[in-house]
């Protein structure tokens, strides 16, 4: 599919915020990586961020890197900007992506498509700088 | 009639606008002044309070009198509003109140998903599944993504909202209060709406109004005229539920993939002891329209994946099977959290709907998001 490259302006105070629970997936992300908590009781890598498996309450949390890519299970286009910093940057594309079982999130798709977003397409995973030194997983169709 | 804890007593709102000028303070006194009218209560009589928004519980009973011996406020989310009239009940049946109001109110909210919330930025996301630094700032963002999600489950037609909204817009041109009683739109009106956030239409979305609503529920004894409240269950949390969705999508955090949701009858129902048949009237939580047509299926009005045939058919309007949102809901008369349903659905089973009365209503369901519903009967 084609694609096209573009602006992503995030202002500063809304990038994510550094925690000690979600650090590794951040410090990660900034090196071009994608991590994910798994349990080390149970084997089960999970999404959001938690100080605890959802499976087996387990505190023993490791990161570890995952594929770079996934599948869209659905998908919206924002047409409206809410904010000041997305008047130049609509219409943009957010994809609802499987990775791994158990881990299921949204992301930006840049660079974006031309046209509609395939549903059960895969998306290859890559990394967007932003401010701050900090980089977004952002997707895009392969 | 089945054995029941609680009843409503009284139920009534603020003129609904867009800009009123006037404080939700002053909207939430308009509401209480025609609940305990409704209700015929002196605020004397109320002990207990519960307030989902708009004022906090202790300027609730210092700005308008009250001595209340319960006293409790939620988040301020409409998902809330279910949940609020189960616990009032709840807490009369533990005998903790005799009359308990509920509240909630608003002015002012031009617009939802501008101002990145501290809510919004949580860890895992938003309420409804924003993520402010993919863009991803709306509430509508969740229902969007359940809608084309579903449309792909089911092969649904994708414009099939355009059937709930031009119901729901129709029924606002009956009833006076609606913030678009002057504003019909029909279905092929419908599809020239520009987009908000795709697949979702500006029609689609809750109506950012000014109102205030209030309920008074109270115990069986002291209210002997007042709408029993013959069953309900409480909101779902965990990984299972996706706001805006149903289990078994395969949305947000949902581990249950889909085909693992099946409809069985709702405690709920068995505790009023009905069917989905047995109900005439129902309001749906509708802040994106797509809800009404995933609650349909959730609650057994009709089959998984053919709530948009139900639609389409024309069968939630008033006149049809089941009249969905007689008052035009939040996408035609207020959007106001649930509240402005509560409120027709106690006029209709009061038979004070005027020209959108549903004929011979005598079981109401309100429907609230993620599961939790409330079934009213008329007194």
């Amino acid at each position: 599919m084609d694609t096209y490259a573009f602006e992503f302006p995030v202002p500063d105070n809304l990038l994510p915020r550094m925690t000690p629970d979600n650090a590794p997936y951040w410090q990660a992300a900034a090196r071009d990586q994608l991590v994910m908590p798994h349990c080390e009781g149970c084997g089960r890598a999970f999404f959001p961020l938690s100080p605890r498996c959802p499976g087996c309450l387990s505190d023993r949390i490791t990161f570890n890197p995952v594929v770079h890519e996934g599948r869209i299970s659905s998908w919206v286009r924002y047409r409206k900007s809410y904010y000041p910093w997305t008047e130049g940057v609509t219409p943009y594309v957010v994809a609802l992506l499987d990775i791994v079982p158990g881990v299921r999130l949204p992301m930006l798709m840049h660079p974006a498509p031309q046209g509609d977003p395939e549903i059960g397409g895969k998306v290859k995973i890559t990394f967007l700088a932003v401010g701050n030194n900090q980089k977004l997983p952002v997707c895009s169709a392969v | 009639m089945a054995r029941h804890m609680a009843v409503i007593s009284g139920a009534g709102c603020s003129a609904y606008a867009m800009k009123s000028g006037r404080t939700a303070a002053a909207l939430i006194g308009d509401a209480i002044a025609a609940a305990l009218d409704e209700a015929g209560l002196h605020k004397s009589e109320v002990d207990g309070l519960i307030v989902q928004g708009g004022l906090d519980y202790d300027m609730v009973g210092i700005n308008f009198g009250l001595e209340t011996r319960y006293s409790m406020q939620t988040w301020a989310h409409g998902r809330l509003t279910g949940p609020t009239i189960l616990t009032a009940a709840a807490v009369i049946a533990a005998g903790m109140a005799r009359h308990v109001l509920c509240v909630h109110g608003r002015s002012g909210v031009s617009r939802f998903g501008g101002t990145p919330s501290v809510e919004a930025s949580r860890e895992g996301g938003g309420a409804h599944g924003e993520v402010p630094y993919y863009g991803l700032t709306a509430p509508g963002s969740a229902a969007a993504l359940s809608w084309r999600r579903y449309v792909d489950l089911y092969g649904a037609d994708i414009d099939a909202l355009r059937h709930v909204v031009a119901a729901q817009r129709h029924n606002a041109t009956l009833n006076p209060n609606a913030v678009l009683r002057d504003k019909p739109l029909s279905e092929d009106d419908y599809l020239s709406e520009r987009f908000i956030i795709e697949p979702l239409r500006r029609a689609d979305f809750a109506l950012p109004n000014d109102g205030a609503a209030a309920v008074i529920v109270s115990a069986p004894e002291a209210a002997p005229s007042g709408l029993p409240i013959l069953g309900g269950q409480g909101m779902i949390g965990g990984r299972s539920e996706a706001v805006f969705a149903r289990p078994g999508m395969e949305l947000a955090y949902q581990d249950d993939p889909v085909g693992s949701w099946t409809y069985a009858d709702p405690e709920a129902y068995r505790a009023a002891g009905i069917t989905a048949r047995d109900i005439h009237v129902v309001g749906i939580y509708d802040s994106f329209s797509p809800s009404v047509i995933l609650d349909l299926e959730r609650f057994g009005h009709c089959r998984e994946g053919e709530g948009w045939r139900f639609v389409a058919e024309g069968r939630m309007a008033i006149g049809g099977d089941l009249p969905v949102n007689t008052s035009g809901g939040h996408v035609a008369e207020s959007g106001l959290s649930g509240w402005n349903h509560v409120v027709e659905l106690y006029r209709q089973l009061r038979g004070q709907a005027g020209a959108r009365q549903v004929a011979g209503a005598q079981v109401g369901q309100f429907i609230s998001p993620n599961g939790c519903t409330v079934i009213l009967g008329a007194a």
